[in-house]
């Protein structure tokens, strides 16, 4: 197997290359070392690559390997990380100049899960500053997303969508706050999980918003994405708010289709006039092939779920706007110019109206569990356009109604979970007909991730989008 | 609700954040706007609902 097929391959793959010794972790890390240094500079996926210590920790899997022991279920297995996550020794820069000499003392425990498990870290990757988003000038570069370098690769994961896009890993960790670990997987033609609120561990993960925020792992394939999260789940001391939960082993039933199970189209995420028509008819398709698959398709109302962008930022900026307090106040200018206006405004937001917002919320939560009733898993796009072109995004808002197109209405779509706490997922569902990646969503009710993980795999296996390769990967 | 840029810089002043006279206009745009969505919700039925910051594993709210 040659580097290029090597770094193609799926994290599982590669594990399951490495347990039956096709090729040794050392090979893996050379072959996604060797793309980094050949494409990284075009795609600034990457804030900080670990060269030596990601060989080093090859050579120690291998030595297990070959002294019989099982160093775990990612053994060998080359993943990079948000610069969001603390890894100890190792800059993690926020995606900010204020943290770009912050170094951790020890690791998040999502990172030290991972190392348990045995996979190599290789580096850590490119994000919007603060893991917020609409940051004009990152940095560390502007992230190229693989299917259209003009296009934005989605915020704030950035860096894990382009790494994984144009297999500069093998598996990613991003975060999502408010979709920033879907949105990224939707434009970018990957997977990424939104786990159940409570499910894994936040200890070692800068703060946007503490309501909110979660630990996504971002993956080539559903397969993937189900063993990270079996890795990385669990309750932790270090974060007293996790679930006593068991971590069931995630892959089991994962094959087991979905006859039988009723998935709901969100109406008010569907019928808009604003949606791009490309992703509607990818949406349209999904419930034909689901059908097919053996699933009963059906429509179901969450009434508040066109409002859930509005009420997601007049939570998550206010709150991420308290949390910054210090730099608003000292150090304004060490932030870009698009972070430091949208939590000054946030800043602003009176106390009533934010207490409107979290009762709103709870709200939410009750229309969609009472949705989810109904039927086991929601489905939407994950946004309803395909990637934009980052002039559009980093552009500066003209007026009110630009807001609201620009901001506030793709959020409704993802925020719908990001407020609940419930698990949704971002598969490939499709390709515009200008070639762009696009996200199909699916939701459930809480820990209910494996049915999400036995749809979306399902789905996969009847579809070949997610084998795709981005145009300017080809023959790289 | 229509909120000026001198609305924002008095607001701003009293919450003791500095806003530069060029980012002004945006700062106002973004608030705005953000008042005008969470406006929508005044509408909405929410005195028997208390605000959590964790929703329970068990159990509706």
């Amino acid at each position: 197997m040659d580097s290029t097929e090597i770094a193609f391959l799926s994290a599982t793959d590669t594990a399951r290359a490495i347990k039956t010794k096709e090729i040794s972790p050392i090979d893996a890390v050379q072959a996604y070392l060797e793309r980094i240094d050949r494409l990284d500079t075009q795609l600034a996926a990457y804030i900080t690559v670990v060269r030596e210590e990601a060989l080093d920790n090859a050579q120690r899997i291998l030595d297990r390997i070959e002294n019989g022991e099982d160093p775990g279920v990612l053994a060998g297995v080359p993943i990079a990380v948000k610069d969001q996550y603390w890894t100890e020794g190792i800059i993690t820069t926020n995606g900010s100049n204020v943290y770009k000499d912050f170094v951790p003392t020890e690791d998040s425990t999502v990172i030290k899960r991972l190392k348990d498990a045995g996979s190599i870290l290789l580096g850590k990757l490119n994000l919007s500053e603060l893991a917020m988003g609409g940051t004009q000038n990152p940095p560390w570069g502007i992230p190229a997303n693989p299917w259209n370098f003009a296009c934005t690769p989605g915020e704030s994961s950035s860096g894990s969508g382009v790494a994984l896009a144009a297999h500069l890993c093998a598996a990613s960790m991003g975060e999502d706050t408010g979709g920033s670990g879907r949105g990224p997987a939707s434009y970018c033609g990957v997977v990424g999980l939104r786990p159940t609120f409570t499910r894994v561990s936040r200890f070692g993960m800068t703060h946007m918003c503490w309501f909110m925020d979660a630990a996504a792992p971002m993956t080539k394939n559903v397969e993937d994405c189900a063993v990270m999260l079996g890795v990385i789940a669990g309750y932790d001391k270090k974060d007293p708010y996790t679930s006593h939960q068991p971590v069931p082993d995630y892959t089991i039933h994962i094959r087991d289709g979905v006859k039988g199970l009723k998935i709901g189209l969100i109406k008010e995420l569907h019928y808009t006039k604003d949606m791009h028509p490309d992703v509607r008819t990818a949406i349209e398709a999904s419930l034909d092939t689901f059908k097919v698959l053996g699933a009963e398709v059906k429509e179901v109302s969450i009434p508040l779920a066109e409002l859930a962008g509005a009420i997601f930022v007049g939570i998550a900026d206010t709150e991420g706007a308290g949390a910054r307090d210090e730099i608003l106040r000292v150090r304004p200018g060490d932030l870009d110019q698009a972070s430091r206006t949208r939590l000054q405004s946030a800043a602003l937001v009176p106390a009533k109206v934010y207490n409107r917002a979290a009762k709103a919320r709870v709200l939410l939560r009750r229309q969609v569990m009472g949705a989810l009733q109904d039927v086991d898993i929601l489905i939407s796009p994950t946004s309803p356009y395909p990637a934009p072109k980052h002039t559009d995004l980093t552009a500066r808002f003209e007026n009110e109604d630009d807001v609201r197109t620009r901001f506030f209405f793709r959020r409704a779509y993802t925020g719908c979970y990001s407020l609940t706490g419930l698990p949704a997922i971002s598969i490939p569902g499709g390709f515009t007909q200008d070639g762009l990646p696009i996200g199909l969503q699916l939701g459930a009710r809480p820990f209910a991730e494996k049915t999400l993980f036995q749809a979306g795999y399902s789905y996969e296996q009847a579809t070949t989008w997610h084998t795709m390769v981005a145009p300017t990967m080809q023959n790289t | 609700m229509a909120i000026d840029k001198n609305t924002v810089s008095e607001l701003a002043h009293l919450a003791g954040i500095e806003i530069e006279d060029d980012e002004l206009e945006e700062v106002t745009s973004r608030f705005s706007s953000l008042m005008q969505e969470l406006d929508r919700l005044k509408d909405l039925d929410l005195e028997d609902i208390f605000p959590v910051s964790i929703f329970p594993e068990e159990g509706q709210i």
